[in-house]
Order: structure tokens, then C-alpha cells, then sequence
């Protein structure tokens, strides 16, 4: 028995040390994120960005839509994608095969019309069924195809584009004007530029109108508010510290830009994995090293994106899940690189971390939780105890989130409400 | 779009992880002295306490500090706006004489408002603001040429001084073109770019010869200035490949014609990248590569596909025999790409050799790219 | 006149009053859109708008409310295939900034008084 007390406290500590590492491993982030941030926004040229449109010095971009059953959104959504602030692009929809009347709508909206269009199969996907030109918008694509999902979506729409550049998006992210020029320049002014990642936020809440973004206002439910803080910490934090070690590796689903060359001399997206995004950017990092290349994957704090997040606890859950059973695949494919110094901070940094601590940390807590009324029933716990840890798991929880946001406002000059920024900043836990 | 104070909040930030780390490093230890029976309840629980304590105090200081940071950002921003747009609308003014201007130096939102002006007018009111903004003598000179300025004020020199365009700061601008970091070489680049005039342009040319900035951004340069033909000449004659690119592009952008005869000469280079940017150059150009044929055969029987497409695009500047001949048989190309080089050329050239090819070209896709582009033509009018 | 940039309409706005006319201001695509339709002297057009291109509003002054107002392009944009753009919709002039205050004047009295 006393034993047994041993080993469940030992646990517990180990809890605590995993807690405490990972926490502090946060906070460092803090630091590391605020620094690649600061010195982003202090080299980026209002001055420049202007010349660059005016001067005809940008890269073309394809913009691939992968889409299923959006009938309600996809008009808007495909709208916002067309009036974007960029000289040269197309928008490629790739409706996967949906069973509602999502691809009816764009025809109604957009006057498509039928267009036998010879393209080269660079990756292989589901068959086509169609392919649709808009009599209104030159520059619109639609594909029919067979139900493959995401991914396969994501390559058939490759195999189509013509730009040396390419945006993957979700069809319901609503870019900034001018996103795509602030993502692009970034691979005009180095030829090593394989991908870029953007900020994404939630647009849960915001004063939306013709598609373009003019005010952030809290949303009312709790979940959403606490997600706003999730994606801030994740992003400023997160991914900016990562950017700056050189070893960014998600770039979301939501917002990418990638060189289309390099999609597809890495073979395009993998099907048969949920987190493809992920996957993609790994297999660029892989690919890039192995070949012994010099390349660079940023994270840029400025294009935005932003995303509808889920407003209810089941979607949030699912996605969630999601997102994890992504992140296991991911690493299980690539387990190669774990811990080996061929790929640098990569292996040794970043995804042992997206291993022991993004992974296994449900787990952890999960354990965690399960075995509290354990220890209680064996009298192992002194209640005071237990709730001064709790209050301190809660106050560094409050403390990381009001580093984020601290971080985020003191960037952007998006939530223009002080009282906003005040109820946001302590609206936490 | 970014805030200043974010010095003080990197402080705080550093503080709270210092904090952080203390509270919990001591939490470590003491659970772990706790598990081995080397300390006691009492320490462990006075730990848990001072960990909160800690985490208390950086709380507070973050509360405190990030919505009074807030405040006092969004007056202070809205003020400057304000005094920004009165010094406009007083320049203005002063411009037709309607007003006075008191005395130089003047305040940094007055040279602000200055520069903007500057990029908006030219003209003898363009000059008057440029006379105005030497007489502003302002700081640039101390902080680029200083040892102490920091890179995010040489940033804001640089861009500045991109902004006012008066030709002697060239230069203060010039010496950046050495620089070790890649940031401010670039800067001082775009900088040089719009300041350089008259002997300046060909100065510039040899710094940049020298600065060795990527090709995108050596591009970009050329795009940005206003007579960019000398140094795309020197560029030519004496850059190296990331130079001779950038100006291969720049010839075609800006469609320098009279050194479309430098760009033939490079449909030979060595390097795949130099022979397809010539001959994009050309065919933006739209300059045909008379007596040039077997060096384009080379190309058009290159492995490399891009090669060969862009060598039978180039084609359809040709105008004669041998181009449509050529062009035909291109129709039967492995590459996609090159299939639609040469039915879109053939298109242009030749409409009814087109049609024929739809209809009777041995090989199915390039019937079918026949086809294609002939649709395409016929949707377009 | 439809600009965004505060810079450009603040110079423009003073000397336009100085000649005695009265300006009214837009500043992006939306607004612009709704004051088009009224009944102006003359409009000065810049073609990188928040929220639309100017092109558009040119398009749709011309085309869906069959307007003749005068219109004057005040833009950034260089290319020669935007000003050709630009003409062919119907536009009287195009300028590129910088400008010359004194042509943008003139231009302006010239299509003023012929429209």
C-alpha cells in the first residue's frame, strides 16, 4: 500500500513537472514570439508594399478553393476570393463531389459555363466530372469532381493552376485585402521561400460587410470569446517562436502560400492522412533537407485570415479531435525525424515538443483528472492542497493567455474598443 | 500598424518568465525533495504558496500595464492624426502662399507630413517642398552615418530619405549597399532607387553590383527606377547571374527596345534561368530573333520543358516559313505546356494552319490543344 | 472625389476650394458607389480603393448609370495598359502620382468646361 502511495504520488510529481515545463516552455514562446514579431513589423515597408502594386513586381497566385457541401456560403465566400487587392490571380473552386446544391448555386451566380479543358495530370486524384468557366469573372475556375475529400480536392485544383504561386484556403476563410500582397512579396524578395503561413483569427463576432472585415467585436458566447484567445496564443506564440527557430511546422489549412513547383515535386498532398496541411509542410521541410537545399518556411505575423470557429462545445470537440488524430499522423509518418540532428531544430526541437507535449498532453491530462478522486478516495490528497493547485494551474493559465493577447493587441490595432480589449483581457481562464 | 512600448513590454514580458520560472523551478524541486521523503507538508505547501505569490505579482503587473498601454496609445494616436492633417492642410496653404510657416526646426509630424507630400506632388510645388524639407534639416545624416542608432531607426532613416528623394543623400545611401544585414541592404536598395538621378543612376549600379541581393529583390529595383536603362546595360555587361536575370526582366517589364539587342545575345548563355528570361524579355519586346533560328533550335530541342516553351512562344515573332514549320511539329511535344506554346503561337501567327491542325494533326493532343486553343480564341471576341 | 490616400485628398481639397469649387470626398469603394450617382461637375478617381477597384466605378458610371461626368484619373498605377484601361471606359484624363498641381488644375477646367 505504501508502495502504491509512492508510486501515485511519484506520478503526480511527474504531472507537475510536465506541467511546469510545458508552461514555462509557453512563456519562453512568449518571448521568442514577441521578438520575431517586433522585428517583422519594424522591417515591413508600408513604403514598399505601395511600390510593389504600383510597379507591377509581384508573383501571380493561384488561389485553390477546395469545397463540399457549402450551398449557402460558397457564393459569398467564392465573392470575397474575387475581389481581393492583388494584380494577377485566379480563383480555382474545387467542389468535391457535394450532394447539395453547392455547385448549382456558383453556376446560378457566376453564369458558368462547360469548358473541355486539357490540363496535365501532374498528381494523380479522383476523375473530374467537369470543368466550369465563369462568363463573368475570366479569372474563376470551377472543377467538378468525384468525392475524395480535402486533400485529393487540394491536388486536382493544383493540377489545374497556372501561377508559380499557390493559396490553399477553406472555403470559408475570409482573407484581408491585402493578404495575398503581403504573403507574395515574401517570396519575390527570396528565391529560397518555399511556404508562408499567416495569422488566422476568428471571425466569430466581427461587423462584416460585402465580404470585407470592418470591425472586431467580442462574440457573445464564452467558448467563441475563449477561442479568440486560443488562436492568439497559438499563433503569436506559438508560431511565431517556431518561425523564428526555423522550424515552423503547420502552416493551417485556412491560409497558405506555397510554390507551386515545389507542391508538386513533393507529389501534392497526401490523401490519406486528416492533417494534410501539416503533412505537406513537413514533407517540403523533409524533402528540402534531404536534398540538402537551402530553403526557408516562414510564419509572417501580418496576412490575415480570417475563419468561422465553432460556436458549440460537440463541433469544437470534433474538430479538435480532428486536429489530433492529425497531428499523430503526421508524426507517426514522418517518426524518422524525431530526435535525429540530419533535420536539425526540426528534429530535435520542434516535433519532439509537438510529440510529448501537443500529443501525449490530453493524455497526460486526462490521466491526470482520472486519477484525482482516486487519490481522494485513498486519502492521499489534503484539500487545500489540492485547490492552491488548482488556483495556480488557473492563474498560469490567465497569466499565458493575457501574454498572448498582450502580445496581439500590442500588434494589431484590431479590437478598436478599449473596453473590448479590457473584457477580452480578462475574460479568461 | 505597429505601436512603440514594445520595449517595456518585452521587460515585462522577460520579467514574468523569470518569474515564472522561479516559482515553478522551486515547485519542482520541492515536490521532488517531497516524493523522496527529504521535505516535508509544511515546505511543500509554503512552495505551492510562494509560486502563487509569484504568479499573483506578474499578473498584476501585466493587468496594470496592458489596458493603461491602451489608453494612452489610442489618445496619443488620434491626437497625432490630427496635428499630422493640420500640417498638410497648413503646407498646403503655404504652397499658394495662403499661409505662414513658423520658422524651422519643425516637429517630427510636420517632417512627416512633408514626405508625404512629397511623394504625392511634383512639379514647382514638388520643389518647393523639397527646398522646405532641406530646410526641416533633419536627423538622418546623424542616425545613418552614427555607430549607435538602432536598425529600426536606420530603417526609418532609409525609408525617409526614400520618401524625400533629394538626389545629394544618395550618398548617406549608398555605403548601406555594404552593409552585412540583408534588411538594411535591401532598404538602402529601394532607397537608392528613387533618390538616384542624373550620375547617381550609374553610382547606384555599381553599389548594387556589388550588394548582392537576390534576384526578386534586384528586380524589384530596376522596376522602381525612373530611368532604369543604364544599369540594366551595366547590369548586362557586368553583373553576375542574379544581376543579368534581374535585368532580363526588367528589359521586357519596362520594354527597353534599344537594348533588345543585348538580350539576343543571351539566348546562348550557358544557364537555362539567363536563356529564359531573354526570351521572355524578347517576346514582351515583341522583337523577333531574326537570324537566330539554330540558336532557338537549340532551346526547342532542350530537355528541359520550360525551355522549350517558352523558345516556342518566341517563335511566333518570327513570322515566316520556318516558324510555322517548327511550330507544327512542336504541337506533338511530350509537355503539356509546350502543346499550348505552340498552338497559341500558331494561333497568332497562322489561324488556318490552326484550324487544319485541329482537324487533321497526326498526334490526338496536339489536335485536341488545337482545338482547345481555337475554342478559347473564339470565346474570347 | 474618391481617394483614399488622407495626404492627397487633403492637398487636392485645398486647392480645389481655392478655385472656388466645393469638393465632396469619398474615401472607399462603397460610399463612392452610392455618391456617383448625383449630379457632379466632375470626378476625380483614384483606382486603388479599399473595398473595389476604380475601374469598376468608372464601369459602373459609365455602363449601368450612363453617365457622362467628366473623369479625371489621379492614380499610382503607371502601367500603360491601365491607362489605356482607363481611357477606353471612358475616362477624360489620367494622371499618375506624383502630380503636378497646376496640370491636375488645368486638366480639370478643360474637361469641366467641355462636359
Amino acid at each position: 500500500m505504501e508502495i502504491l502511495g509512492w508510486l501515485l504520488f511519484a506520478y503526480q510529481v511527474f504531472v507537475l513537472f510536465y506541467f511546469a515545463l510545458l508552461n514555462f516552455l509557453y512563456a519562453l514562446s512568449a518571448l521568442f514570439g514577441l521578438g520575431m514579431v517586433a522585428r517583422y513589423a519594424r522591417e515591413l515597408s508600408e513604403l514598399s508594399l505601395k511600390d510593389l502594386l504600383e510597379r507591377d513586381a509581384y508573383l501571380p497566385v493561384s488561389i485553390l478553393v477546395p469545397t463540399y457541401n457549402e450551398e449557402k456560403s460558397i457564393v459569398a465566400s467564392v465573392n470575397s476570393f474575387l475581389s481581393l487587392h492583388y494584380p494577377e490571380f485566379e480563383v480555382i473552386v474545387v467542389a468535391d463531389g457535394p450532394r447539395d446544391r453547392t455547385l448549382e448555386m456558383l453556376k446560378e451566380a457566376f453564369r458558368l459555363v462547360e469548358e473541355a479543358k486539357v490540363f496535365r495530370k501532374a498528381i494523380p486524384t479522383r476523375p473530374i466530372r467537369a470543368i466550369y468557366r465563369s462568363l463573368v469573372y475570366p479569372n474563376l475556375l470551377v472543377v467538378d469532381k468525384e468525392n475524395g475529400g480535402k486533400a485529393d480536392a487540394l491536388n486536382a485544383g493544383l493540377n489545374l493552376a497556372r501561377y508559380p504561386l499557390f493559396c490553399a484556403v477553406d472555403a470559408d476563410s475570409l482573407l484581408d485585402a491585402q493578404a495575398l500582397l503581403r504573403a507574395s512579396r515574401l517570396f519575390l524578395e527570396d528565391d529560397r521561400v518555399l511556404a508562408v503561413g499567416g495569422t488566422i483569427r476568428p471571425l466569430n463576432g466581427a461587423v462584416i460587410q460585402e465580404g470585407v472585415v470592418e470591425a472586431l467585436r467580442l462574440p457573445k458566447s464564452f467558448l467563441e470569446r475563449v477561442q479568440i484567445l486560443d488562436y492568439a496564443r497559438a499563433f503569436f506564440m506559438g508560431r511565431a517562436g517556431w518561425s523564428a527557430m526555423d522550424a515552423l511546422l503547420i502552416i493551417s489549412g485556412a491560409f497558405g502560400l506555397f510554390r507551386r513547383e515545389a507542391a508538386l515535386r513533393a507529389g501534392g498532398y497526401r490523401t490519406d492522412t486528416v492533417g494534410e496541411d501539416m503533412e505537406l509542410v513537413v514533407r517540403f521541410h523533409r524533402q528540402a533537407r534531404e536534398e540538402g537545399r537551402d530553403y526557408r518556411i516562414i510564419y509572417t505575423p501580418d496576412p490575415i485570415c480570417y475563419t468561422e470557429v465553432p460556436s458549440d462545445w460537440t463541433t469544437l470537440r470534433r474538430q479538435r479531435n480532428r486536429w489530433h488524430r492529425g497531428l499523430w499522423e503526421v508524426l507517426w509518418n514522418h517518426r524518422a525525424m524525431l530526435f535525429n540532428p540530419r533535420y536539425g531544430r526540426l528534429g530535435l526541437v520542434a516535433m519532439p515538443y509537438f510529440l510529448f507535449f501537443e500529443a501525449l498532453g490530453p493524455v497526460v491530462e486526462m490521466m491526470g483528472y482520472f486519477l484525482l478522486p482516486v487519490f481522494y478516495f485513498l486519502g492521499f490528497i489534503h484539500i487545500e492542497f489540492a485547490i492552491l493547485f488548482f488556483l495556480l494551474a488557473l492563474g498560469y493559465g490567465v497569466l499565458l493567455s493575457q501574454l498572448a493577447v498582450g502580445l496581439e493587441t500590442l500588434l494589431l490595432q484590431r479590437y478598436p474598443r478599449v473596453w473590448d480589449r479590457i473584457l477580452l483581457f480578462f475574460w479568461l481562464s | 500598424m505597429w505601436r512603440r512600448g514594445e520595449r517595456l513590454y518585452a521587460l515585462l514580458v522577460f520579467l514574468v518568465v523569470a518569474l515564472e520560472a522561479l516559482a515553478l523551478g522551486k515547485l519542482v524541486l520541492v515536490f521532488s525533495g517531497r516524493l523522496f521523503h527529504l521535505l516535508g507538508y509544511p515546505q511543500a505547501q509554503q512552495a505551492l504558496l510562494e509560486a502563487l505569490f509569484l504568479t499573483g505579482v506578474a499578473l498584476i503587473l501585466l493587468s496594470a500595464y496592458i489596458p493603461l498601454y491602451h489608453a494612452y496609445t489610442k489618445t496619443k494616436e488620434l491626437w497625432d492624426r490630427k496635428v499630422f492633417e493640420e500640417w498638410v492642410s497648413r503646407f498646403s496653404l503655404a504652397l499658394f502662399g495662403e499661409a505662414a510657416l513658423p520658422p524651422p526646426p519643425w516637429p517630427r509630424l510636420a517632417l512627416e507630413a512633408l514626405l508625404h507630400l512629397r511623394e504625392t506632388l511634383e512639379g514647382d510645388c514638388g520643389e518647393r517642398i523639397e527646398a522646405w524639407i532641406r530646410q526641416a534639416n533633419p536627423r538622418w545624416n546623424r542616425v545613418l552615418k552614427g555607430r549607435l542608432a538602432s536598425r529600426p531607426a536606420r530603417l526609418d532613416a532609409l525609408e525617409a530619405l526614400a520618401q524625400a528623394r533629394l538626389p545629394e543623400t544618395l550618398g548617406l545611401i549608398l555605403p548601406y549597399l555594404r552593409h552585412p544585414d540583408p534588411v538594411l541592404r535591401l532598404a538602402a536598395a529601394r532607397a537608392g532607387a528613387r533618390v538616384a538621378q542624373g550620375e547617381g543612376i550609374l553610382q547606384l549600379g555599381r553599389a548594387l553590383l556589388q550588394a548582392g541581393l537576390p534576384r526578386g529583390a534586384l528586380l524589384e529595383i530596376l522596376l522602381l527606377q525612373n530611368q532604369a536603362t543604364p544599369v540594366v546595360d551595366l547590369f548586362l555587361r557586368e553583373g553576375q547571374v542574379e544581376e543579368r536575370w534581374a535585368a532580363l526582366e526588367a528589359l521586357g517589364r519596362l520594354k527597353i527596345h534599344t537594348l533588345a539587342v543585348m538580350a539576343t545575345s543571351f539566348l546562348e548563355d550557358p544557364d537555362p534561368e539567363l536563356k529564359a528570361a531573354a526570351m521572355r524579355a524578347l517576346w514582351r519586346l515583341g522583337y523577333a530573333p531574326e537570324g537566330y533560328e539554330d540558336v532557338l533550335l537549340v532551346s526547342l530541342k532542350d530537355a528541359r520543358e520550360f525551355l522549350r516553351a517558352h523558345a516556342t512562344r518566341l517563335l511566333a515573332l518570327l513570322k515566316n516559313d520556318f516558324a510555322r514549320r517548327i511550330l507544327w511539329e512542336m504541337l506533338s511535344d511530350p509537355s503539356f505546356y509546350v502543346r499550348r506554346a505552340a498552338a497559341e503561337a500558331l494561333g497568332t501567327l497562322d489561324p488556318e494552319t490552326l484550324r487544319e491542325a485541329a482537324q487533321v494533326y497526326p498526334d490526338p493532343y496536339g489536335r485536341a490543344m488545337a482545338a482547345q486553343v481555337l475554342q478559347e480564341a473564339s470565346w474570347k471576341s | 472625389m474618391v481617394e483614399d490616400d488622407p495626404v492627397v485628398a487633403k492637398v487636392v481639397e485645398v486647392v480645389l476650394r481655392r478655385e472656388g469649387h466645393a469638393p465632396t470626398l469619398a474615401t472607399d469603394y462603397a460610399s463612392a458607389r452610392t455618391l456617383l450617382a448625383q449630379d457632379w461637375d466632375a470626378v476625380i478617381l483614384d483606382l486603388n480603393l479599399p473595398g473595389g477597384s476604380g475601374l469598376d466605378l468608372l464601369r459602373y458610371l459609365r455602363k449601368e448609370l450612363k453617365l457622362s461626368t467628366p473623369v479625371l484619373v489621379l492614380s499610382g498605377m503607371k502601367q500603360e495598359r491601365k491607362k489605356a484601361e482607363a481611357l477606353a471606359l471612358g475616362a477624360q484624363a489620367y494622371l499618375t502620382k506624383p502630380f503636378n498641381l497646376g496640370e491636375l488644375l488645368r486638366c480639370l477646367e478643360e474637361h469641366v468646361a467641355q462636359g
